[in-house]
Order: structure tokens, then sequence, then C-alpha cells
């Protein structure tokens, strides 16, 4: 497993520090340089301070920690460790990891570190890291008091009937805003959209639904960024989603449970990493997974959400498609999906419960990784793929961005827009397009295999294999 | 249930746009969609409603008048390459403006490949910069949004050029052509160029008065003396410097007169007494900050009486070429104005023996002012810049390394890599020896090594890569880089 310099040079934050990393690479900085047989590094740079600064690296997925106070990530240290063990010039001792780079790992997501060697009471060599932590989440389980234990489930319980209680109050003001919005007419919603949606915002934060919230918080922008032909519909619809949110929330004890799941996590409920993987009813998916799209964005909250958009390349009726969801804080500086569009990785995905699977996790990864190969062609035309555009809008009415795969299309200039129409041009979607023109290219090449993202009235096009070649949108 | 037409979901649409309270929504259309026996709330209408819009029928995309594709017989660059070209010049990392991007697009040009499409959103800066060197598709994708994009959009990219076609190519094509049938035919060149100068944009203009240079003579006057008049001042400038260029003209004679005044005859030498030359400098130039004043004078005297044939100038003198050159050994005013003349005017003899025995950096001065369009090189043929070369390079006899504004200036004025032999005594010698040990490294060495790098011929760029890589510093890596990717494009200059 070895990491390419490509890579460290998409993951550094700027040309300055590749440039401040090229001079750590050498052996006299670094009083330790070693690995494992599992892809992980680390080392000990002698910095300015006393003690020198600890560097940890997963080859894997490129997961990285310095103690350096930088607020640049990764900060030079990790940028020139990588790059030492991408160079292959100096030796890394092989041995066991210490304990300071063995915490690092118990802290960060279980299932895309590689396996953990401990010395002793510890799992297996080879056992994933998911099992690993599920020990770890018994071992601490089970020396607890179990009347502290019957207080703590009570307290549980308690908080999340008021919980539960608040959620609802919060639906009932929602629908009371819409209903306002409606009254006044939406045509005047609009140029006081911002202010509008602030204050039911808030409310639905205080009643702790704050993924209605984000949903309330987006929909200005939203709505914004149509055309302005397609504004008026794509406000109906964002409230009509929200309504509907609201009634199936209130009704979700009649509704079947992945249907009940998925509309618990849109209001705000969160399913945490562990809970998922420990669900043995959770759906999961071994395979070679594509990385078709890659997307970082710095939402309202200063949350920067990373999207790593898969496609299954082998066969089977598994879901075809995978979305990984990250956050990190924006105050950290430049963060970069650690996955590019094309990247193939070998892992198994625990899916979220929702009645179209699609967000999922990493629940274990093997080997780092690779690039290389073509996209497999999709099954479906352009009108088959819009057939089940629309079959996925069903299974989840509020969805917002929706899987599309199509083959044999083109990419069509007409109007001063694009499509993404069949080779007959009986049948088309309207291409997104930015700025930059990055779409553009693709017009007037045939036989075009797209992946793209549909929201409802623009499709994001993200990869295509041409006969000229891969394009992709980053 | 029912379904649900057009008019009762426009006139819902319309009531919530307007606002149900002066347009109560029409929700008893929707009735037939709800189990239960009352009609819908505004709330469940407008969740029908949104519900319906979501499965709107997709149907073919808008009829457009198909603008016919740009056909572009180039080979796209190869895959390799890519990634290197977008590293060098994208609009986010790179420098779409300096030598390397000129380099690039300059062996594009010559192995007739073009970019990849999918690259030209990044490398915009540079298509819209380099374009006509790129191809038809690179050159009308720069050329999209701006006006009288229609008329480029015509451009198209053959090998051969005749007097029928010659005005719908593209213009580095059109001034190629009109300086090669100058060399040919002085007179005919100069006809097609003014029968086509009226519907030239001025730049074109610019351009093809720039071709005229060569072969210059008397019955250009009158065509030159009309451009006096014409609406750009470039076009204007540049038919004024050409008119200096033509021998026996009332401004040729009046500036022989000048240098002859300003010029100071001596004596000089104890067995043997022969003629020294100095010129006089105007008194703004004596001023001159002491740092820039070499640089101005010798600019000053090779633009003042550039034009002045050498046998004129000798004859005023009353010597020989080489004793004249002798002559002015010890000024470098004068010996950068006989460089100069000496390149304009092909004596490659007198302009070898002023660098090799008087003044190794001549050649400075023998460019001229050399803009992003290139030097007057870029139209004369491999062998007659091969022997100019040979002639005003001898690296070996370089103090020091050319500043890096000087070598982009020769790389302009060449736009190709030096002959091989020139390459080698520029690797080898002192001079850059010197750059590549010295400690720390001289200012701008990134900048100075991507001209050494877009000048080195391609058999000596593994030496060059070598060298460079082994610099204890990264200010190289963009000149490695380029040699990474002239590599793929231009494995072996012709």
């Amino acid at each position: 497993m070895t990491i390419a310099i490509t890579q460290i040079e998409n993951l550094a934050p700027d040309q300055a520090s590749l440039a401040a990393a090229a001079k750590l690479k050498k052996p006299a900085l670094w009083p330790l340089l070693a690995r494992d047989d599992a892809g992980l590094i680390w080392g000990e740079c002698q910095g300015s301070g006393s003690s020198p600064y600890r560097v940890m690296c997963s080859e894997a997925d490129l997961g990285y920690k310095c103690t350096c106070p930088s607020r640049k990530f990764p900060c030079k240290h990790t940028l020139a460790l990588m790059w030492m063990q991408a160079d292959g010039k100096l030796p890394f001792r092989v041995e066991a990891p210490p304990d300071w780079v063995g915490d690092w790992l118990a802290r960060r997501r279980p299932g895309t570190a590689p396996s953990r060697k401990d010395n002793a009471g510890a799992p297996a060599a080879g056992a994933s890291a998911a099992a690993a932590v599920r020990a770890e989440a018994a071992d601490e389980a089970a020396p607890e008091d179990p009347k502290a234990a019957a207080r703590a489930a009570a307290a549980r319980e308690r908080n999340k009937a008021e919980r539960e209680a608040a959620i609802l109050g919060g639906l009932d003001e929602l629908d009371t805003w819409i209903a306002d919005a409606l009254q006044g007419g939406l045509a005047s919603f609009m140029p006081a959209a911002d202010e509008r949606c602030r204050k039911i915002v808030q409310r639905l934060v205080d009643a702790k639904a704050p993924g209605l919230a984000g949903l309330v918080e987006r929909l200005p922008g939203d709505v914004l960024s149509l055309p302005e032909p397609a504004r008026p519909g794509g406000l109906i619809e964002r409230l009509s989603a929200l309504h509907l949110i609201s009634c199936a929330y209130r009704k979700q004890e009649r509704l079947p449970a992945p249907i009940k799941a998925d509309i618990r996590q849109v209001v705000g409920w969160t399913v945490t990493r562990d809970a998922l993987l420990a669900d043995r009813e959770a759906l999961r998916v071994k395979d070679r997974w594509m990385v078709v799209s890659a997307i970082s964005e710095v939402q309202a909250d200063k949350l920067r959400r990373l999207e790593t958009w898969l496609s299954r390349l082998g066969d089977g009726d598994a879901p075809r498609f995978a979305v990984l969801i990250d956050f990190v804080p924006v105050s950290a500086g430049k963060a970069t999906n650690a996955y590019r569009a094309g990247d193939i990785i070998e892992a198994e995905l625990a899916y979220f419960q929702s009645p179209a699977p699609l967000r999922a996790i990493i629940a274990q990864q093997d080997g780092a990784a690779t690039t290389g190969g073509r996209w497999p062609r999709p099954a479906d035309d352009v009108p088959r793929a819009i057939a089940r555009l629309n079959e996925l809008m069903a299974a989840r009415p509020w969805s917002g961005n929706a899987p599309f795969a199509a083959s044999s299309a083109r990419v069509v200039e007409a109007q001063g827009s694009l499509w993404l129409a069949d080779a007959a041009r009986t049948i088309g979607l309207p291409v997104r397009t930015d700025e930059d023109d990055t779409v553009l290219p693709l017009a007037g090449v045939d036989d075009i295999d797209v992946f793209g993202r549909w929201d409802g009235h623009l499709l994001c096009v993200d990869l295509c294999e041409t006969p000229l070649g891969r394009w992709t949108a980053s | 249930m029912s379904e649900i037409g057009d008019a009762a979901m426009e006139a819902l649409t319309r009531s919530f746009l307007l606002g149900t309270a002066r347009h109560p929504a029409p929700v008893a259309a929707w009735q037939g969609l709800v189990t239960s026996g009352s009609p819908p709330s505004e709330l469940t209408a407008l969740a029908l409603l949104g519900q319906r819009l979501r499965y709107r029928r997709h149907g073919p995309p808008p009829d457009a008048v198909a603008s016919a594709p740009i056909e572009d017989a180039r080979k796209i660059v190869p895959e390799a390459a890519r990634a290197l070209m977008r590293q060098l010049v994208d609009f986010r990392n790179g420098d779409p403006s300096d030598i390397a991007a000129l380099a690039l697009a300059d062996a594009c040009h010559r192995r007739r490949l073009r970019p990849h499409p999918f690259d030209l959103p990044r490398l915009r800066t540079f298509t819209k910069r380099h374009g006509e060197l790129l191809g038809s598709y690179a050159s009308a994708w720069a050329a999209r949004g701006e006006e009288g994009e229609k008329t480029n959009s015509r451009y198209f990219d053959v090998d051969t050029l005749d007097e029928s076609n010659w005005t719908a190519a593209r213009p580095a094509a059109r001034v190629a052509f009109i300086a090669a049938m100058r060399a040919r035919e002085p007179e005919r060149a100069r006809i097609l160029v003014e029968a086509s100068f009226a519907s030239d944009p001025a730049p074109t203009r610019a351009r093809l008065l720039d071709a005229l240079v060569r072969g210059i003579s008397p019955a250009d006057v009158p065509f030159l003396e009309a451009l006096a008049k014409d609406r750009a001042p470039s076009v204007r400038e540049r038919a004024e410097r050409l008119l200096k260029y033509i021998p026996g003209t009332a401004s040729t004679d009046g500036r022989l007169r000048d240098l002859v005044d300003r010029t100071k005859t001596s004596a000089g030498g104890l067995l043997r007494r022969r003629k020294k030359l100095s010129l006089e400098l105007p008194a703004t130039l004596q001023e001159a900050p002491a740092a820039l004043a070499d640089d101005r004078a010798r600019h000053w005297a090779a633009e003042q009486y550039v034009g002045i044939g050498l046998d004129a100038i000798a004859a005023a003198f009353a010597l020989l070429i080489e004793e004249m050159v002798a002559a002015a050994a010890d000024d470098v005013q004068l010996l950068a104005l006989f460089a100069r003349q000496a390149s304009i005017e092909g004596r490659l003899d007198v302009l070898a023996a002023i660098v090799r025995e008087h003044a190794a950096d001549a050649w400075i001065d023998a460019i001229g002012p050399v803009d992003a369009a290139g030097g007057m090189a870029q139209w004369q043929d491999d062998a007659a810049l091969e022997a100019w070369c040979h002639a005003a390079l001898a690296p070996e006899l370089w103090p020091a390394l050319p500043s890096a504004p000087h070598l982009d200036g020769l790389y302009t004025f060449l736009r190709r890599p030096l002959p091989p032999a020139q390459g080698r005594e520029l690797l080898r010698s002192r001079a850059f020896a010197a750059m590549a040990s010295a400690d720390p490294l001289p200012a701008m060495v990134g900048q100075l090594c991507v001209a050494v790098a877009a000048l080195t011929p391609a058999p000596l760029r593994s030496e060059l890569r070598a060298t460079l890589a082994a610099l204890a510093s990264e200010e190289p890596l963009r000149a490695v880089l380029l040699l990474d990717c002239l590599a793929l494009l231009d494995p072996s200059t012709p």
C-alpha cells in the first residue's frame, strides 16, 4: 500500500504547504519514522518546540492527525510524512503502533482505519475495526452499576419523550407557517424569504428538529438557484415536501419500518455510526465501489458537508449507489474529500434504513483506494433512467438529490441552456451549469454514459465516460 | 381516484401564488385524490400539488438552430500530458501568461496538437491568450461570447494557404503566409495586404505590417505613408517604424546626419593609430540611474538609428564595416546599433564578429523589442534561425547567465528551442554552472529555469532535468514540469 504523489498534492491545502513539507523531508528532523503491516504510518517531527510533533496517517483512506498547532489541514508535517512514504527513499521501521497512535485509531471512524494489532486483550489481527469498536463498547458497558444504568435509561426515555413532544409542537408551528405563507401568497414570499425562514428555523431548532430546520434554512438558496421560471414551482415543491414530512412524522407509527426510520432521520433524529454498525437489520453490501462524485460544500451552519457518491461495480440486486456524508467544521480550514472521482475501493457498506437505501457508512474497507478502469456502462438508456428516477422519488417523496445513471446519452445545447437527452432527442433533462462552463465541452459528444444527481429541477452531471475519455465535474 | 388535469393544477398554483386569502384555493377539484369525504385542506392540496409537480412529464429538449460543429483535424494531446498541462497553465494554480505557457502553445502548434476539449474550461485563460496556436476548436472556445464570435468561428486550420483562402485563416497563419510570400514576391505580398487591410481588425493589421519587414524597399513607401492616417495607433506606429527601415528616404538621411553629428571620432593605439568611434548620448539618458543607464542607452541607440544600412553608416565614417565595428569596440551603444542592423540585414558575419570579439551579450540588442506576437524570427525558416543562433549566441563567452526577462525575450524571438549546438553550449557553459551551484540560488531562479527549459532542445531535456532536480530548492519545480510536458508533446524538435 503506498500513497501516490498526486493524492498528496490533492490533499494539500495550498502550494505553500507543499513547499514547506518539501523542506521537512530530511531524516535529521524525524527521530521516529515507522509503519505497520496494515497501512498505518507514523512519525515524530522535531519542530520549534522542545518535544517533537506526533504525526500519524492511515494509507487506506488518507486519514491523518498531527499534534502541531497549525490551522492548516493537513499540516506540513502530515504532508511531509506522506511524501516521504510515497518517495520510498527513507526507511520506515516496521513495528507495532505506539499508544498514541492506538488512541487516535480508537477515536477514528470505525471501519475505515486499518485493522489494529494490539498486544493483549485486543481483537486478533485481521479483525475489523468495527468489531473492535463493538468489543470496546461491550467492555465499557459491562462493569456499569445496574441501578445507575436503570436511572440513565429512564432519563433517556424521559428526554426522548420530551423531545418527541417538542418536535410535534414544532411541526404544528411549521404547518401554521406554511399556511400563513399560502394565505399571503407565495409570489410575495420570495422577496422576504430569508427573513421569514429564519424565524421558523429558530423555532424548529428550539423544537429539537435540526433536520427540518436545515431544510427550511436551505430553502431560499435552493429556490434562488433555479432558473427564474422554475422558482414558483420549486417553492411549491419544497413547501409541499415540508408538509409531507410533517404529516408522515405524526403518523410514523402506522408507517413501515424503513419509511419510519427515514422520516425520523429527515426530521433530525440521528443514528450513530456505532448504532448502525451494531444494527443487525441494517442492509450491508460488500463489493467494489467507484467514487463517481466527491463534493465539498459549506453549509449555513458553518459546517462543511463532504459527500462521496459511490457506484457499485458488481452485479446483483443490491442498491447500485450509496452516498457517504461527513461533516467537518469550516474553522478547520480547507478540507478536501479523501476520495476523488474515479477512485475504486473495496468495502462493505452499511446503509441507513430507508425505503430507497442510499446514505451509508463504510463498515469495513479492504486496502487503499485504487484508480483505473472504466465506470461500467449503466443498463438504462435515458428514458429508462428517467423512469427509474421516478420510482426512486416515489419511494422517498421528500427526497432531495437522487442518483441518475444513463447510457448512450448526449448533451445538447438549446436556447442557451444544456440538456441531457437520448440519442434521438425524444426526452431530456435540463443540466445544471456553472460559470466555468465545465459541462459545455460535453455538448456534441455522442454516446455518453453519465452519472449525475437529479435535484428535482436540474441534473448535476458528475461523471461521464465518453469516446474522448472520462469527464469529471471536479 | 381521479386524475387531475392541467387546468386544475394551474388554478391551484395561481391561488397559492396570489394568496389564498384573496383567491381561495379551488381544492374541491382535488377531492378525488383523498380518501376522506370532505375536500382536502389547503395544506393537503399543497402536498398533492407538490408531488404532482415532481413527476412533471419530461419532454424533448427545445429545438435550436444547431451551429455547425467546429472541425479540428489536430490530434488531442497525449493523455499523460493533460494533467501536466493543467498544472502548468490552468487558471487556478498555473500561470497562463509566462514563457512556459508560450512554449506549450508553440509545441502544440508545431506538432499540430490541441488541448483535450474537457480541459478547456480550466485552461480558459491559456486558450484566450494562445488560442490561435491551439487549433480551431480551442480558438473558437476562446472566442466564445466575444464580439465577432461568429466571424471567428469560420476560422479553419489548413496546411496550405493560397491567395484565394488566406484572408479566412487565423491571424497567425495569415501572417506566416504573407511573410513567406514576402520572401519570394515582396511586391505581390504587399498588394495582398493592401487589398485585405480595409476589412481587417487593428491587431491583425498591425501583425500583417510586421510581416512586411522582410524585403522592405522604397516601393513600399506610398503604402506605409498612407497608413499615417490609420485609425489605430498601433498600426500608425508600426508603419512609422517600417518607414525607418527603408534606405534613401528623407527620414533615413536625416537620422544618418544626426548619427554622424553625435559620433565623436578620435584616434587611439600607440604603435598603430586607429580610429575610435563614440556616441554622445542625449542629456536625459546621461542622467538615468546607473543601474539602468547602460540598457536604456543601448536601447535608445538601436531604436533611434535602426534602418540606416550598415553600408551607409560605414560610408559616412569613411570606413569599411569591419573597421567601423572595431572602431566602436569601446562603445556599447554603437555596438548595439550595429548588432541590431546586422541582424535585420542578415549580415551574420558582422553579428558574429560583434558577439565574439566585442560584446557577448549583443544578441539582446540584435533581437530588438519583442512582444507577445513574437519577434521577426517567427516567420524565418529553420535554417535561417539556426544560422542566426550560431552567429548571435555564444554562451561559453557569457560572464553570467542573462536575466530571466532577457532569456524570455530570446524564446519569444525564436519561438522554438535553441539548435542543439547552442543548447549544449548553454547547458555546459560556465554561466549556467555558476547559476546551478550558487548558494543561495539567484533571485528569480524559477523563472530563469523555466526560460532555460523552454530553450532547451529535445535531446538535452533529460540532462537539464537532472540538473534542476538536483538543485536544493523547490523553485525550479515548474521548469521540471515544463520539461516533462514538452517531452510528451514534442518528443524531438524538428
